[in-house]
């Protein structure tokens, strides 16, 4: 949560309803699962549960990517046309 | 001090707002978003009306999630219940076909409607329990719960039909009970184990006031035909028992 508010310079704000919701229907989609691997011995609590990308995820993700490049690479052309 | 007591109140008013989500999300998440909860609480802690505004817009963004998640859990239940019910149609279409070559077969459109409804309801009760069906007590009490219902709903409403003595739907009362109990117990092992119980005692009790009004053989083979289903109904009763004490809710 506090990630994705960082990441957006505060503009996106989720609690825990938003998160978790979102959470369960991209696990449903097999698009991501729990994974045993601990990221940074530091930041470690035995509290947290870590979840990690599957490769449908990862096509997924790449596919999307792809897509909002497509769109940007669009109104960049209508921009550069419109001056 | 008042800063903690406030937050421990937050956080059980919090886990109280969770138990309104789907029983398989709660199951999932619940504990993992009443941490993260006690987190935030925790780092707020200091400032009391910061903490106030903070917990107040979760409460509020968690309840329209709730909202959304019990929508989509509805709709599920919906196809689940449409599933059930053209199912139970494709099943009543037997007795509907085979009456039309078979002399004997005198339903009336009530007979009908009764036959549908009683499939319907032993679907539903299937649909339901599926989800519950961990371990392999519960399966088999289920299934053994479900063919007495339905044993015992068929014959009433044949010998009903043929026999022309309507105080014979009385046994259905049974069904009632299993139904009532099933509500109420919420499909958990404990109250089902009771409910199978006393859906045999209530049979029995029929069993033995009501009189047949039938020949010596045929009473004997209804004598048999309700011992059976007492005997699956209390074996059933047991093995809810046994899925109970093995934990399963």
């Amino acid at each position: 949560m506090k990630q994705v508010e960082a990441d957006s310079q505060g503009k996106v704000k989720m609690g825990p309803g938003t998160l978790y919701g979102s959470m369960g229907r991209i696990m449903d989609a097999g698009l991501i699962r729990e994974s045993d691997k601990r990221v940074d011995p530091d930041m470690d609590d035995e509290r947290r549960i870590y979840y990690r990308l599957t490769s449908l995820g990862r096509e997924a993700l790449e596919a999307e990517l792809k897509r909002y490049r497509g769109v940007v690479s669009v109104a960049e052309g209508r921009l550069a046309y419109g001056r | 001090m008042a800063a903690n007591l406030a937050g421990r109140r937050y956080q059980a008013w919090y886990a109280l707002l969770l138990q309104l989500y789907p029983r398989p999300f709660r199951v999932r998440f619940s504990e993992e978003m009443a941490q993260i909860f006690q987190d935030l609480c925790r780092e707020h802690g200091d400032a009391p009306w910061r903490l106030f505004w903070v917990v107040l817009s979760i409460y509020g963004e968690t309840l329209v999630a709730i909202v959304r998640e019990n929508a989509m859990h509805m709709s599920q239940f919906g196809k689940t219940t449409l599933r059930v019910a053209l199912g139970a149609l494709v099943v009543w279409m037997v007795p509907l076909v085979a009456s039309q070559f078979v002399d004997d077969w005198h339903w009336g459109v009530g007979g009908f409607v009764r036959v549908y409804v009683l499939l319907f309801l032993t679907g539903i009760v299937i649909a339901l329990s599926a989800r519950r069906m961990g371990v392999w007590s519960y399966k088999v009490a289920t299934v053994m719960g479900v063919v007495a219902g339905l044993a015992l709903g068929w014959s009433t409403m044949v010998q009903t039909a043929d026999s022309g003595h309507p105080e014979r739907l009385w046994y259905l009362s049974v069904l009632v009970v299993g139904l009532i109990g099933a509500c109420l117990a919420r499909l958990k092992a404990p109250g089902l184990a009771i409910t199978l119980f006393a859906m045999a005692t209530v049979l029995a009790l029929i069993s033995v006031v009501l009189p047949s009004g039938a020949p010596p053989d045929m009473a004997l083979r209804m004598a048999i035909g309700h011992g059976a289903v007492i005997a699956l109904l209390t074996a059933s009763g047991l093995l809810f028992r046994h899925a109970s004490l093995a934990g399963v809710s």
